[in-house]
């Protein structure tokens, strides 16, 4: 269980990332002007969870997983 | 829940352990004392030798939060796979946005995190609403800062050095290497 949440620390890390900004600028004092600073932060952290470097795969991981499948299916 | 200047000190420390343990765990030991390691060493220089425990501890976490989403989206490509210059720039850039959030909520919890106050003149004319009120020579900053850490880190481990000397050499260079931030910013 450790290991599996070890395993996708680096995802983990940028989202908790932007929910602190989310929480101190919008939820504490209500500036959502400052919210845009983790604007950037939650796409590479999309794309990055697309690319299934989350650690347990996800749609990017799934399609290329599918793809894999289907070019060893062809060969063979 | 209220996060405060303690909660963001505590946010910090537990990002730093445990972007520390996925280095252990998936890469090895090694990785983990000398990326930590130095990076200690980058922010304790960065900040003219303050030792805010925020100030320390920001960079070695922003860079490795960096150098993952680059090996994540940059590496894992075909195309770039040995491209070791554009790992680096990317890893400058991803540094500025994993950095932007961070500094946002430290200046609106009054915390100071490292950074240069100077950059080239052109950045004065972008607003700073663009960047969530960050500055954007601070955001550059972290780019430079980025890129010339991770640059230092390729270029040692690729030179062929011992382990033990390019320890050694990563450590003395982190020393430095804020100059050379200042240096690229025109500071």
């Amino acid at each position: 269980m450790f290991e599996r949440i070890i395993a996708r620390m680096p995802l983990l890390l940028m989202v908790a990332v932007v929910v602190l900004t989310v929480q101190v600028a919008f939820v504490q004092n209500r500036r959502t002007e400052r919210v845009v600073a983790a604007v950037p932060l939650a796409i590479v952290t999309l794309l990055y969870f697309r690319a299934g470097r989350g650690g347990g795969g996800g749609r990017g991981s799934r399609g290329r997983a599918r793809s894999e499948r289907s070019r060893s299916e062809a060969e063979a | 829940m209220t996060v405060d200047h303690e909660g963001l000190r505590l946010f910090l420390a537990l990002g730093f352990f445990f972007a520390g343990a996925h280095a252990y765990a998936k890469l090895s030991p090694y990785f983990a004392a000398t990326w930590f390691g130095a990076g200690l060493v980058f922010g304790y220089f960065w900040t003219g030798r303050q030792a805010d425990l925020e100030s320390l501890l920001t960079p070695a976490l922003v860079f490795y939060i960096a150098a993952a989403a680059t090996k994540g989206l940059v590496e894992s490509r075909e195309g770039l796979a040995g491209n070791h210059v554009v790992h680096v720039l990317f890893t400058g850039l991803f540094s500025g946005i994993a950095a932007l959030p961070l500094l946002a909520c430290a200046q609106l919890l009054g915390v100071d995190l490292p950074g240069e106050s100077v950059g080239p003149a052109f950045l004065s004319d972008v607003p700073a609403s663009v960047l969530g009120h960050v500055s954007p020579t601070l955001f550059a900053a972290w780019v430079v800062a980025g890129t010339v850490f991770y640059g230092a880190y390729k270029t040692l481990d690729h030179v062929g050095l011992g382990k033990p000397l390019q320890t050694i050499a990563l450590f003395v260079s982190a020393a430095f290497l804020p100059q050379l931030v200042g240096v690229v910013l025109g500071g």
